[in-house]
């Protein structure tokens, strides 16, 4: 079930209003049953694949817990290995089996490629990753394990975060379905403001960028080298409305009931580093990597080169997380490689700092690097955004290609990709007014948004925003972007 | 937080109030607009397309007849309903609008065509029907393609989600802010254009002709129309304006529909004028594609259709007298 569908509509208040009425010890019953049904609505069958990753995971915990010694070790690995197991068959399989049998064709061998026609299973790259931490923090002796294998169920499937995050820990997320979270309005009212947040974002500003930036991708050829940078800026600001949007909706709709899940945005595109953006960016998922993969492989308390490597394999990893295609590893190289320079040219870029005098204005400074981090992760989005490897290289290739200085080229590039001027208008003011908020909230979470303004002023605003829901969004159930991961 | 459902039910209020009057200012304002996609319906339900030869029929029809030269050959009032884009399911649910804000026609000519009797699969041109959904006969005309749904009934501003540039316009018009001119007269515009080669490419498409739908329903509601008019004592005149004739020849069950036209004008006695043949169906000149006159075909073939009509109106009016 998508949040911007008319189910959803119905499916929210539906489960809401049957989360307070119930007593506590139906609850979360009632939360699986509820997420069962959201999961289902895309294909029921595959449900089965989630109740198979419940159960190595469940099992998984108790063994490891009632064991010791290297017995311990061994069914960590077989519950990591087993539950990576369902992910590579399903998500990897056709992508390893592809890609060697291009090496064999490239060496004049015969491989015949592995063609599994499935669709892959909604959101599993994300239960898989809260079922792996699960399992990981219980044998780091951190979460004791939970024997309930209904509310083990539920920690996996909460139907908020179930299909694109945000990847939760246990030590967060599994005590709170054993609290009974009471009737509180003020609470309530900042869940439903959050949600209204998100899907302002995902149905005025994703959605409606969605269009143009399927419009040139879908043809890179017919559009010049001005086309190809806009719709890759505004894939930019599409793919960030797009799942901090998703992320906001899944924080707020999950606070209505009492539930408080973990940060996973913060205003990433204000970030003057790239290891910043990385820490403002999908932050579930980047603390995910770095406490399972990038501290247990050495972290920066090994060798330079080693830290690099750990660094760069991470960012690889992260890559292939997203998708099982050449275009995502890429992108995940890309990142890395920008951390690692960035360690390389940190002494260069203070000298150039003192050189020029940008040492002295913080500000500017300040402004420069978000600039550039602005245009470097938009370069690694075209990777990401193009369907294959060849149409990413023709992107990169004609940036800068059949650009022209004559008057209305701009308008005639911006007709060319669909955008009209009432699309300007809507866009400037929606990105106009995030980016307003965005700066207003500076050193405050968006789950506090206005909470420090007047009443008129907030009510000001919710107002405008339900108005420019209905008024200014785009209502053709677009799917959310990181649900195919 | 004190009182805290009195705290929900003021927002909420509020928002309905809101709402409702932003739903308002933009209907007022779109109902008034004399916008290409509003200004005919406007026309009807402010009654000012009332007259005593209403025309109705497709595209073919607000492109074909010149009611300037039919009126003024008649010395009739005259007004052109053409639908763009709509079989006869849409086109009766105008004339039932039309007949709700004004007197009955003494004439009405029904224009026909080979996908008359069909139905659309996507409701066309859907933002034209926005301002109007409180009126029946667009509820029962738009309600079998499942398009609209009871929120755009009854939810204020739900109908006009996602419709950024109607809602500015329809406000722009409220505020007299922004003012659009209708082009047509009286519901008809020429077209000045030439032949294109739109044909030529569906023909190579098409090379063994194309087989035209009809419903049985669509059929049925005809013979209801042609009934009630009946009823009222409204003379009808069934047309079918000239289309180019290579075009002509493609559609292979052609004489069943015209089998159709011909059994309904015999049942209710009624003329059939078809125009398929006329001289002017195998000359390019006249059109600009290949079911559409241009300005120079329709003011021809308006002035040959209203001779026609004053004709057959001279005969009834004989025969009622009882001359021969």
């Amino acid at each position: 079930m998508l949040f911007n569908s008319y189910q959803f509509l119905i499916f929210f208040p539906v489960v809401t209003i049957l989360y307070f009425v119930l007593p506590h010890r139906f609850r979360w019953g009632m939360l699986l049953v509820a997420s069962c049904a959201f999961y289902m609505a895309f294909i029921p069958i595959y449900i089965l694949i989630l109740f198979v990753t419940i159960a190595i995971d469940y099992a998984a915990g108790l063994f490891i817990a009632g064991s010791t010694g290297r017995r311990r070790r061994w069914y960590l690995v077989a519950s990591i290995v087993a539950t990576c197991l369902v992910l590579a068959v399903f998500k990897y399989l056709g992508f390893f089996s592809g890609s060697l049998a291009a090496i064999a064709h490239a060496l004049g061998l015969h491989y015949p490629a592995k063609v599994l026609n499935i669709v892959l299973p909604l959101g599993l790259s994300f239960h898989t990753f809260q079922g792996l931490s699960y399992v990981i923090e219980v044998y780091r002796g951190r979460q004791k394990p939970e024997r309930h294998p209904g509310i083990f169920a539920v920690y996996v499937m909460f139907y908020p975060q179930l299909v694109a995050g945000p990847i939760e820990r246990p030590q967060n997320l599994l005590h709170q379905f054993r609290e009974a979270h009471t009737f509180d309005l003020a609470r309530i009212s900042d869940g439903l403001k959050l949600m209204l947040w998100g899907f302002f974002k995902k149905v005025v500003i994703a959605d409606r960028l969605a269009i143009f930036v399927g419009e040139v991708y879908g043809a890179p050829e017919n559009h010049s080298g001005l086309g190809l940078g806009l719709a890759t800026v505004f894939f930019a600001i599409q793919i960030f409305c797009d799942f901090s949007g998703y992320s906001d909706i899944a924080i707020g709709a999950a606070q209505v009931m009492g539930f408080k899940l973990m940060t996973n945005f913060n205003r990433p595109y204000h970030a003057a580093s790239i290891s910043e953006f990385w820490k403002r960016w999908h932050i579930s998922l980047s603390t995910w990597f770095r406490d399972y993969l990038y501290i247990p492989l050495g972290g920066n308390r090994v060798p330079r080169w080693r830290w690099q490597f750990n660094l760069f394999i991470t960012f690889l990893v992260s890559g292939l997380w997203h998708g099982a295609n050449w275009t995502f590893v890429i992108w995940g190289a890309i990142h890395g490689f920008y951390l690692i320079f960035s360690i390389w040219s940190q002494g260069a870029r203070e000298r150039v700092a003192r050189v020029t005098g940008l040492e002295r204005h913080r500000r500017v400074r300040t402004v420069v690097g978000v600039i550039t981090v602005f245009v470097l992760v938009c370069f690694a989005w075209i990777f990401f955004r193009a369907e294959n490897l060849g149409q990413a290289l023709y992107i990169v290739q004609h940036l800068f290609v059949g650009w022209q200085a004559t008057p209305g080229y701009v308008g005639a590039t911006l007709a060319k990709m669909g955008v009209t001027g009432i699309d300007l208008v809507a866009l400037g003011l929606a990105v106009g007014f995030m980016e307003f908020v965005h700066l207003r909230q500076r050193n405050r979470e968006e789950r506090h948004l206005f909470a420090g303004s007047r009443t008129p002023v907030r009510w000001v605003v919710w107002y405008g925003l339900v108005l420019a829901i209905v008024v200014m969004g785009v209502f053709s159930n677009n799917q959310f972007i990181y649900f195919q991961f | 937080m004190k009182r805290p459902f009195a705290y929900v039910a003021l927002f909420v209020v509020l928002l309905t109030v809101i709402c409702s009057a932003l739903d308002y200012a933009v209907t007022a304002g779109l109902r008034r607009s004399e916008m290409p996609l509003y200004a005919e319906w406007n026309a009807i339900v402010s009654g000012e397309a009332g007259a005593e030869v209403l025309i109705q029929g497709s595209s073919r029809t607000w492109v074909g007849f010149s009611p300037a030269i039919i009126g003024d050959r008649l010395g009739l009032s005259c007004y052109n309903l053409g639908m763009d884009g709509y079989p006869l399911d849409m086109e009766l649910a105008r004339y039932r609008l039309y007949r709700k804000y004004a007197q009955k026609p003494k004439i009405i000519v029904q224009a026909l065509d080979t996908y008359s009797l069909n139905r659309r699969d996507d409701l066309y041109q859907n933002n034209q029907f926005l301002p109007y959904l409180n009126e029946d006969a667009i509820r029962e005309g738009v309600e079998p393609y499942d398009y609209f749904a009871w929120y755009d009934y009854s939810l204020p501003l739900v109908r006009y989600r996602g419709s950024f540039e109607l809602v500015c316009k329809g406000v722009g018009e409220f505020f007299g802010i922004r003012h659009y001119t209708n082009e047509k007269d009286r519901g008809y515009q020429g077209q000045a254009r030439g032949w294109s080669d739109e044909f030529e490419r569906w023909a190579k498409e098409h090379p063994h002709g194309v087989e035209q739908k009809y419903l049985q329903s669509v059929v049925d509601d005809l013979d209801s129309f042609l009934a009630e008019c009946s009823r009222d004592g409204i003379i009808v005149v069934l047309v079918y304006p000239p289309e180019y004739s290579e075009a002509r020849d493609m559609v292979n069950n052609r004489e069943e529909i015209f089998t159709i036209y011909r059994r309904l004008a015999a049942k209710y006695q009624l003329e059939f004028l078809d125009y398929s043949y006329d001289a002017m169906a195998n000359d390019t000149a006249y059109f600009y594609n290949s079911q559409h006159l241009n300005k120079l075909g329709s003011e021809l073939f308006s002035a040959r259709f209203a001779d026609s009509l004053a004709g057959l109106l001279a005969l009834k009016g004989d025969s009622a007298a009882g001359r021969p």
